[in-house]
């Protein structure tokens, strides 16, 4: 049965597609700004489309030897940090999916407590000091280690799956190492590609532990954390070495540059990221 | 006898976890990260209570006893401001936040068109996936002094000299609660429109049959059925109205707004890592955290009172 479009639908349809307007067009904006070509004038003003076409901005990005060491840090951020966790997490859970392990009950209440509790900045901010992690790669990937929610959400996973075969390998002689490498690890890939998108994602977003840890150390900053300084304490002034190589660029144009850069290995992953979202793998530990 | 019995149970039990030795080897990693990385902080509220400088051992500082937290209500500078700035911005950002999401929920599910709905669930948490370097980029090349906005709206004759938003304590609020609402609008609504999946179509067809059109179909079927998962998500919102994210404000407070838009979490970084009052600081953190856990306990409390829906 299929029923006439009427009016309600056509203003609800409207209406959906300004919402999803304001969610893109933003961003748009930046990515048509960074494309224009300086050369012409008309201002800053608004866009549909890039004035002109031009990737000099973006040529004067790649060639400035601290963005692109600061997209290398960010890079490796995102792949070491998540893979430590993953493997942290993922041992993790499946000791605890184990009910007749002894003592289960006290490590589990000790880890879950620890979600809700926080010292807050300042004993953290001391504690990274005393363990000598300020100044250190290791300072971004080592305090999410342990990340308490994944353990949970793999672990609900793990026991969603049929029990019968863990307790075949175990009567054949198994070991437990055996069994989770072997028979559980290979079966939770949709929860660990989830968990690992989302670290990934945490990771290649994250600036402030620059600012706090490694603020004196330039070689450290995630590219995150150089738009940070172009944005808010001061734009790079490359025109004149730009104009010397006959790009056409200004402070502003290479600010959208690089926010089209950083953004892009978001990009990349949106689709994956967006379809395990909305599956609600993610949001489905909350509930429980 | 029963010793016997008792001494071969306890065996037993070590014999087991020998057995089980490899599970927790597998668990040490999390345990100690854990062990060092969330609890261990928890001694440095030492700090709290004691003339803590930076660089000397934690456990060696004079005690101070309570002068840190009476100063932090004592001390006009400190308290009201911040206290104001973080509540008023938090519990606007966190209802409003929830009823956009509601709404959108609703009406998203009207769409006809099941592609059309995809792509607009798709863009909404397009933003939520952005750092908060990112997104102030984006409203910085729209809304600054010489932004997008400023510029066409000078170029069309409607306004003489730019509007500053980003700078200006008038609009600290209004700036960070629709950031908040439009940022955080997709995540919300996942909850919502899984919610809505899970409604039986029985109650839509008995609303049929009894001549319901479809706005009748909205508020008597589907809003109903979303209020649980609204409170759930307004009790767990709730515990977390005295914190914010120390990214977005390190980000959006500046020199010229910071009267209006300093929030806890600011003010600790501010006091503690730039002025370097530590212990002013972590008293400060102490009063935030014990806030937040009566705040989160009292409302799962009234909750469960109220209308039978409760975290724990």
């Amino acid at each position: 049965m299929k029923k006439k479009i009427s009016t309600f639908d056509v203003v609800n349809g409207l209406v959906m597609l300004l919402i999803t307007i304001t969610m893109i067009y933003p961003f748009w904006y930046v990515l048509c700004y960074s494309l224009s070509d300086m050369g012409l004038t008309g201002g800053s003003q608004l866009l549909l489309w890039p004035r002109g076409f031009s990737l000099d901005s973006y040529q004067v990005a790649f060639s400035n030897a601290t963005i692109v060491h600061g997209f290398l840090i960010s890079v490796a951020r995102s792949v070491i940090g998540p893979f430590l966790m993953l493997v942290v997490s993922c041992m993790a859970a499946f000791a605890l999916s184990k009910n007749d392990l002894i003592g289960i009950k006290w490590i589990r209440r000790f880890l879950f407590f620890s979600m809700y509790v926080s010292a807050g900045l300042l004993p953290g901010y001391i504690l990274i000091r005393m363990l000598g992690l300020t100044g250190t790669f290791w300072v971004y990937v080592l305090p999410g280690v342990a990340n308490v929610f994944n353990i949970v959400l793999i672990r609900a996973y793990i026991e969603t799956l049929p029990a019968g075969l863990e307790e075949s390998a175990m009567i054949d002689g198994a070991t437990y190492a055996t069994v989770f490498l072997r028979i559980v690890l290979p079966l939770c890939v949709p929860v660990i590609a989830a968990v690992t998108l989302y670290a990934c994602v945490g990771q290649w977003n994250s600036y402030i532990d620059a600012q706090l840890y490694n603020y004196r150390n330039p070689e450290l900053y995630p590219v995150q954390y150089i738009l940070y300084n172009y944005i808010a304490v001061k734009a790079p002034t490359k025109e004149a070495s730009a104009a010397a190589h006959g790009l056409i660029t200004t402070a502003h144009s290479l600010r959208m540059s690089v926010t089209v850069i950083t953004t892009l290995p978001i990009l990349l992953v949106y689709p994956f990221l967006q379809k395990y979202f909305a599956s609600g793998l993610l949001v489905g530990a909350i509930k429980a | 006898m029963t010793q016997g019995v008792q001494v071969a149970g306890r065996r037993g039990t070590l014999q087991k976890m020998v057995r089980q030795r490899q599970l927790y080897m597998m668990l040490l990693p999390a345990l100690a990260s854990v062990a060092i990385f969330t609890y261990a902080p928890l001694f440095g509220w030492w700090m709290a209570f004691s003339d803590y400088k930076l660089g000397k051992p934690i456990f060696d500082a004079p005690w101070a006893g309570l002068k840190y937290f009476i100063e932090f209500f004592t001390d006009t500078a400190g308290a009201g401001h911040v206290i104001l700035n973080t509540v008023v911005m938090n519990v606007s950002a966190l209802v409003l936040g929830l009823v956009c999401a509601l709404a959108f929920a609703i009406f998203l599910k009207e769409v006809r068109w099941k592609w059309f709905r995809r792509f607009v669930q798709s863009a909404s948490f397009f933003p939520y996936f952005m750092s908060w370097v990112i997104i102030y980029a984006v409203i910085y090349a729209l809304f600054s002094n010489d932004g997008a906005v400023n510029a066409s709206l000078q170029s069309l004759g409607l306004i003489d000299k730019s509007i500053n938003i980003l700078g200006n304590p008038k609009t600290s609020w209004g700036l960070i609660i629709t950031v908040d609402v439009w940022n955080i609008l997709g995540y919300n609504s996942v909850m919502f429109i899984a919610a809505i999946a899970g409604i039986p179509d029985e109650q839509y067809e008995a609303a049929r049959i009894d001549g319901a059109t479809r706005f009748h179909e909205m508020w008597h079927v589907t809003l109903p059925n979303l209020i649980p998962t609204m409170i759930v998500l307004l009790i767990l919102g709730s515990g977390s109205i005295f914190n914010s994210y120390l990214d977005q404000f390190f980000i959006f407070t500046n020199t010229l707004n910071i009267s209006t838009m300093e929030v806890f979490d600011y003010y600790i970084y501010r006091f503690g890592l730039k002025l370097g009052n530590f212990s002013y600081a972590t008293a400060v953190g102490v009063i935030k955290t014990l806030i937040s856990l009566v705040l989160l306990v009292g409302v799962n409390w009234l909750s469960r009172k109220a209308t039978d829906q409760s975290l724990f």
